[in-house]
């Protein structure tokens, strides 16, 4: 209900914008772009290997596919107002406000943004769902695992600055988040938030060379997903409270498997080559969430490949970990609470994605390209067991 | 033997004189800047936004389709047209920047750029009239 008037907000801020661009007679551009991609999933394992992906044996023509329809009004002297909306497959194409925002450029280098828009998570994040605009198939899922909270109500500054031929870019941004976090072992969306998101990004290039780094912290807010980790420990907690546990010592085990009032942190670092049409990409990444149980997880991939005049071929490494480490665990005295929080511990210690993947680009008409990627790894989630994902599509812009 | 190389040289020079039409770079008469091809490929990317004396550059595209459009992203940006396109979806969709204006004609081009001292545009051949040339491919 609460997404959903939040999705009735930006659809009516984006109408006024509009409306304010139509009777200021301002120019309005309009750009689009989609993915018509059809995903096939075999896996020994009893789930699948990621959320929004078929399940095992099925060829979906719906869990990667997405409309997205911008529009750009020049309100003139650097103002504009641009609205993006997307229909995206896994929300049974349903049109969503994806982004609402106004940007002021006060000159070449300066641009300030207030609105609604991208939270670049991670480097590619911002044009992750424009299969367009990159050679891959599917953005390496190590890295690109599809966070819920990947737009953000805030306000954002650009920079961009050319010294001796290196272009240098930074963005930095404020803004908070408020919407569902959907949990993969019951498919079921859960609320959540994240406050005071302070996020910068650095990238320099010159040529064919680029690497950046960035990251962001925030802090979670309370939500449904807090009542539903904390009723993961109920059967445990029952048991240790017949066994001597003191309601505070729950209590405390409670505030450890919590999002609520924890402060999360994002970080990434990586390059981008593309010379003599022999390209490579690496993005490393990591993330935590402070004094809870969850894990920290540690994410890269390595991409090598060449360009062969309307065709690209690209070969993948990618693994992401999460690393155990029982230090929160300590200060649990009861032995059968302290043996609950190391289980919880353990079952996010468990997700793993590590494999390889291959995509093939054929760029066969000047706003269209077709893509096939096939990425085979492994499962340790449940039951340890090797998976691969088949897709073969079509990306345009216009 | 010698006839033959002698023969094969020349046939080679006629096919790559077929194969690349001349190109210009043009900016108003009146405007000083000294371009590499990095600066000018750096222009027509988005990336270099002002001239040295700090004026915004106006660059301007023929259509995408266009032959010499097609032969300055290849000789001069070194992009496929899909590899560029590519690029600015990137932009577009990002909110941070928008490809060059293109005009349908090259007569268009020259007279944008013979009017704005800031413009800055590519056509076909050698040393048009009425504007300056500042690099040729």
């Amino acid at each position: 209900m609460k997404r959903h008037a939040v999705k009735t907000k930006y659809k009516v801020l984006a109408s006024c914008c509009l409306m304010f661009a139509s009777v200021a007679q301002a120019e309005i551009k309009f750009n689009g772009f989609g993915s018509v991609r059809g995903t096939y999933v075999d896996t020994d394992s009893i789930q699948r290997p990621f959320a929004n992906l078929p399940e095992d044996g099925e060829l979906s023509f719906k869990d990667e596919s997405i409309f997205g329809l911008q529009a750009k009004a020049d309100l003139g002297d650097g103002l504009s107002a641009t609205i993006q909306f997307t229909a995206d497959g896994t929300e049974d194409f349903d049109v969503e406000a994806r982004w609402a925002y106004i940007s002021y450029k006060f000159d070449n280098h300066y641009q300030v943004s207030v609105g609604k828009f991208a939270n670049p998570i991670f480097y590619q994040s911002e044009y992750e769902i424009v299969g367009y605009a990159h050679n891959f198939g599917r953005l390496p899922k190590s890295v690109y695992f599809g966070f819920d909270f990947n737009t953000v109500e805030g306000i954002s500054l650009d920079t961009n600055h050319r010294v001796h031929g290196y272009n240098i870019s930074t963005k930095w941004l404020y803004g908070n988040w408020d919407g569902d976090i959907t949990v993969a072992s019951t498919g079921v969306d859960e609320s959540i938030g994240l406050d005071d998101i302070f996020l910068g990004r650095l990238e320099v290039s010159k040529d064919w060379w680029k690497v950046f780094a960035g990251g962001f912290v925030g802090e979670f807010t309370d939500g449904s997903l807090n009542e539903f980790f904390r009723s993961l420990i109920v059967p445990g907690s029952q048991v240790a409270l017949e066994n001597g546990a003191t309601p505070e010592q729950v209590e405390q085990l409670a505030t450890l498997v919590e999002y609520q009032g924890k402060d999360a942190e994002y970080w990434y670092a990586g390059y981008d080559i593309d010379y003599n049409n022999f390209l490579s990409s690496f993005e490393y990444a990591k993330y935590d969430v402070d004094n809870t149980l969850l894990t920290e997880i540690r994410a890269w991939y390595l991409s090598v490949g060449y360009r062969f005049s309307d065709y690209v071929v690209l070969f993948r490494r990618e693994q992401q970990q999460h690393i155990t480490n029982y230090s929160q665990t300590e200060s649990i005295q009861h032995p059968i609470l302290n043996a609950v929080a190391r289980g919880f511990h353990d079952v996010f210690a468990k997700n793993t994605i590590d494999g390889i993947g291959v995509s093939l680009r054929y760029d066969f008409h000047p706003s269209a390209a077709l893509k096939f990627d096939y990425f085979e790894g492994e499962d340790k989630t449940h039951v340890d067991g090797k998976y691969s994902i088949a897709s073969f599509g079509l990306d345009f812009v216009f | 033997m010698f006839t033959f190389l002698r023969l094969t040289t020349v046939i080679g020079l006629m096919l790559l004189s077929f194969g690349s039409q001349a190109l210009s770079v043009i900016v108003h008469p009146s405007n000083t800047a000294v371009l590499t091809k990095s600066d000018i490929a750096d222009i027509f990317l988005g990336k270099k936004l002002e001239f040295e004396n700090g004026e915004t550059i106006k660059p301007v595209s023929l259509g995408e389709e266009n032959e010499v459009t097609l032969n300055f992203v290849d000789s001069v940006l070194n992009k496929t047209p899909a590899q560029l396109k590519s690029y600015w979806a990137r932009l577009i969709f990002t909110g941070q920047g928008e490809p060059p204006v293109a005009v349908d004609s090259e007569q268009q081009l020259l007279e944008m750029v013979a009017s704005d001292p800031n413009a800055i545009g590519f056509v076909s051949g050698k040393s048009p009239g009425g504007v300056k040339v500042v690099a040729e491919f």
